[in-house]
């Protein structure tokens, strides 16, 4: 399972689902533009539903004390979206990465309400993964940050 | 019994890949034994070789085990054991739809192998109290050396649950049956102790709602 970096607080955790969800709504911008139709629609959708989880992450950071991190003017693409088929690709990536920092939250996450944000929202960047075309993965957000299981605790 | 858990899920866990493709794999379900049917269906629901299936109350592997102790159960041991539970069942279901409609083989081998992955990553969280239908040993609980690890299992408990005629209904019980172990998992995050099995409950959940979607799909 993943390895938190020693100084890993809740507060880092919010902060990292927040960046990915800023790098997230940018995408869907790039995404959209490329698409149209029911595709279009879709990729709508999930931009909204985006945002509103950005919104909850920053009402959480702010009810903390933290400040929430703004979202960077621009963010580089892991590939040139040119058309459709790269747009839906892109989604499908955007989705996949975000599992990642939304299973650290999981874990991090001190109070019930925030820990079932954070595992809501795995579930649904999970599905939305698969939708957009992605292979299903055995486990979403940990999937290659697997370590060896830990000897069982002694009676 | 420390390291017992361990060895016996690292064995299953290099028996996932294992594939057997005979025919006749899911045999004659209309004329075999239940309890044939039973041990045949677990088979190719862990992807376990048949010898490492052992019968309980035939075997004296089983008999000689019994006054173990058990391991003292932690906080986290009924959130376990309920989400084990849940992906054994999930596995035999499986197992029971591609007997019934072996022509679904190539949409559900995929997932299947999944669901293996997160029963072994549930049983390598740690001890758990006797699953109903399930539980690992190692070889030097059964003695037997020339297995590294094997299933001890109550065939009477393995409930085969019934699969529709048609295949599409049939994708549609495994759907529902994807989508209701993934709200289990996701109680179980909410209600366990421990953030590290929280967030394997949430990330099988996650995957487990994916699963709906293929089969949506398919």
């Amino acid at each position: 399972m993943s390895t938190p970096a020693p100084a890993t607080t809740e507060v880092d955790a919010i902060q990292a689902a927040l960046a990915g969800e800023h790098a997230c709504v940018y995408g869907y911008g790039v995404v959209g533009s490329h698409l149209s139709g029911d595709a279009q629609a879709t990729a709508r959708r999930a931009l909204g539903a985006h945002e509103d989880r950005r919104a909850e992450l920053r009402e959480h950071l702010l009810a903390m004390g933290a400040v929430p991190e703004a979202a960077e003017p621009a963010y580089s693409l892991p590939f040139p979206v040119t058309d459709a088929a790269s747009a839906r690709e892109l989604a499908g990536l955007l989705e996949q990465r975000l599992a990642a920092p939304y299973a650290d939250l999981v874990g991090a996450a001190t109070d019930t309400t925030l820990r079932g944000l954070a595992a809501e929202a795995l579930r649904a960047a999970a599905m939305r993964a698969v939708r957009w075309g992605v292979d299903p993965t055995p486990l979403p957000g940990l999937d290659d940050r697997i370590e060896p299981h830990p000897p069982p605790p002694s009676p | 019994m420390d390291a017992a858990p361990t060895t016996a899920v690292a064995h299953i866990a290099r028996e996932a890949s294992y594939q057997d493709t005979t025919p006749g794999r899911y045999g004659d379900p209309v004329n075999d034994t239940l309890d044939v049917r039973r041990r045949r269906l677990l088979v190719a629901a862990f992807g376990l070789p048949v010898f490492g299936v052992v019968v309980a109350g035939c075997t004296t592997p089983r008999q000689a085990k019994q006054p173990a102790p058990q391991p003292a159960p932690d906080a986290d041991a009924r959130v376990r054991w309920r989400a084990a539970r849940a992906e054994e069942s999930l596995l035999i279901r499986h197992a029971a739809t591609v007997e019934r409609h072996p022509e679904l083989d190539d949409v559900l081998s995929p997932l299947t192998a999944h669901h293996r992955q997160h029963l072994v990553a549930l049983l390598g969280e740690g001890p758990l109290p006797r699953l109903a239908t399930l539980q690992l040993t190692s070889p030097s609980d059964t003695g037997a050396a020339e297995t590294e690890g094997s299933l001890v299992v109550d065939l009477d408990a393995v409930e085969i649950p019934n699969i529709p005629d048609k295949a599409d209904d049939a994708l549609g019980a495994l759907r529902d049956a994807e989508i209701d172990t993934a709200d289990t998992h996701t109680d179980g995050c909410l209600h366990a102790a421990g953030p590290r099995l929280a967030t394997l409950l949430a990330s099988i959940a996650a995957a487990e709602a994916a699963h709906h979607v293929v089969l949506e799909t398919s």
